[in-house]
């Protein structure tokens, strides 16, 4: 049988853990663009509470970051409904299909046999090695996108310094090369 | 009664001042329903195109009974698995299991809000852009949210309990990430060329030539990745079906096993929407006289067809030989193409 306690003490707060700051954080900035989005009027007819004030105030300061936010709103709409119509999709067939359960039905797939093992086991350290490479080429590849965008008005020097950079890169992929990190036996 | 009429008037006076005040708002929020609805209704065309042309490159008919030319068969197979018993085995944990759909199709829907498919023109004194947002930085915008659609394939192997849908799990979260690089190195010479990272900004910038021709290598690198990214066939280890019994999905029924193959769907209507507009031109027809968006959505529809001539024409290859390929071949080329755009554009 499955080690249910292994599973439920060890995996699953991993999950949560990676998982919820990063989604609260995305939704909070959504809204909050969505908020900010509208027009100034919106907010006219009724009595600015003092936070609306101080937010107006920021907003009208900042007309580069008003003009962000407002870029945002049809983003935000289009997730929001997104998100009602995902959420929509596993409740309804939560609810319209028949429910008729019975142990055997209920056992993971296992092409006929009961599970013998729990599939939390060990697995191949290539995947954590690739993971760690992606890491550190990714953030290496972010700093490209800047450099790209601004290529015309840096000129020769940036263009050499970014010579530069993506010379410790090569040299950085190539010792992962010779070490044998990009190989699967 | 003269309350009541001034009242009356005055609530009136409130909703026409608040609909004008707010006519973008309300103007986005239709456009955004609008293009949410159209990318949705396209996935059972699209499912009927690919069975349809995987029919006649193997020698059969395909689908031919539910309605002209069998066009209704998506439609009633979506029915019928609608009100299939959806499944959840004791040892999974129900509420990831339940998340890790949601999430591909929730990240499917939403990359596409930036991708814009159409010039703009106007309508009752309103401009219209033909798009759902026009972030400065859509491309980015793109890669993030597609990016977290890795998130429901591991929840969704993780959370199974399931030897072949962890190994499905981890298979994708590797072969994604891996390609993942070469997708955003190879747009990196177009956003070079263009100076921005908006779309619509790269679209203007092909006005007299298409991408293509400047950027073959990045091209075909940028395609090779986004097939990849949308996990289909030659690269479609995640859910091999032989060795994997459909990998990370193995444990779903019904709808929630669809949308799975839903958000992959909208995901290679978005890659082949994206490879338009960055290499081909958008909806730039150089001279022939066709409405932009006819123009778009011709070329769209002709990289989807070239996504099912792939899986029908090439076997997939082996795990190592994919990573190797997209470290050792894809990565360095990516660099050389940027460096050899660069030495061009600085002299």
């Amino acid at each position: 049988m499955i080690d249910k306690n292994y599973w439920l003490g060890y995996i699953r707060p991993s999950i949560y853990q990676y998982l919820a700051p990063f989604t609260t954080i995305q939704l909070t900035v959504y809204l909050w663009g969505f908020k900010a989005g509208c027009p100034e009027e919106f907010f006219r007819r009724k009595k600015y509470t003092k936070t609306e004030f101080l937010f107006n105030s920021f907003a009208a300061k900042l007309p580069f970051l008003k003009d962000m936010l407002e870029q945002y709103t049809g983003a935000a709409i289009m997730l929001l409904f997104a998100l009602g119509i995902a959420c929509g999709m596993v409740t309804m067939t939560s609810l319209l299909g028949p429910k008729r359960h019975f142990a055997d039905k209920m056992e993971p797939f296992e092409c006929g046999e009961s599970q013998l093992v729990s599939p939390h086991q060990r697995f191949s350290v290539k995947f954590y090695l690739v993971a760690v490479l992606f890491v550190l080429f990714d953030i290496e590849a972010i700093f490209f996108f800047p450099w790209a965008v601004l290529f015309k008005r840096l000129g020769l020097f940036g263009f050499v310094e970014m010579l530069l950079f993506i010379l410790i890169l090569g040299v950085g992929l190539l010792y992962v090369w010779k070490r044998g990190g990009l190989d699967w036996e | 009664m003269d309350w009541i009429t001034e009242f009356l008037d005055e609530l009136w006076d409130f909703i026409v001042q608040s609909l004008a005040d707010n006519i973008p708002l309300i103007v986005g929020s239709v456009k955004a329903v609008v293009i949410a609805v159209a990318v949705m209704s396209v996935v059972p065309f699209l499912v009927w195109l690919e069975r349809r042309l995987m029919g006649r490159f193997q020698v059969r008919l395909g689908p031919n009974r539910v309605g002209p030319f069998g066009f209704g068969q998506p439609m009633a197979d979506t029915i019928k698995l609608l009100f299939k018993e959806s499944i959840i085995q004791t040892s999974a944990d129900k509420f990831l299991f339940h998340l890790a759909p949601a999430v591909v199709v929730f990240t499917a829907i939403v990359a596409f809000a930036v991708i814009p498919f159409g010039a703009p023109f106007e309508i009752f004194g309103q401009n219209i852009e033909l798009w759902g947002a026009n972030i400065n930085s859509g491309i980015l915008f793109v890669f993030a949210i597609s990016g977290m659609g890795i998130y429901g394939m591991v929840i969704a192997g993780l959370s199974s309990n399931n030897k072949y849908s962890l190994m499905g799990g981890l298979r994708s979260s590797a072969q994604m990430i891996s390609y993942e690089l070469t997708l955003g190195l190879s747009a990196l010479s177009i956003i070079l060329l263009t100076g921005s990272l908006s779309l619509v900004d790269m679209v203007k910038a092909q006005e007299t030539v298409p991408f293509i021709l400047i950027q073959p290598l990045a091209f075909l690198l940028f395609f090779i990745a986004g097939v990849a990214e949308t996990n289909r066939a030659p690269f479609d280890l995640p859910e091999a079906e032989q060795e994997l019994v459909a990998g990370f999905h193995t444990e779903y029924t019904g709808m929630k096993f669809a949308m799975f193959f839903m958000g992959e769907y909208i995901n290679m209507v978005t890659m082949s929407a994206l490879v338009t507009l960055l290499f081909l031109g958008g909806w730039n027809s150089y001279g022939i006289p066709v409405w932009p968006i006819v123009s778009f959505a011709a070329k769209v529809v002709f990289l989807l067809c070239v996504f099912i001539w792939l899986r029908s024409t090439f076997p997939r290859i082996r795990y190592d030989r994919l990573m190797t390929f997209g470290w050792k071949v894809l990565l360095p080329l990516c660099l050389l193409n940027l460096l050899i755009t660069g030495t061009i554009k600085v002299m």
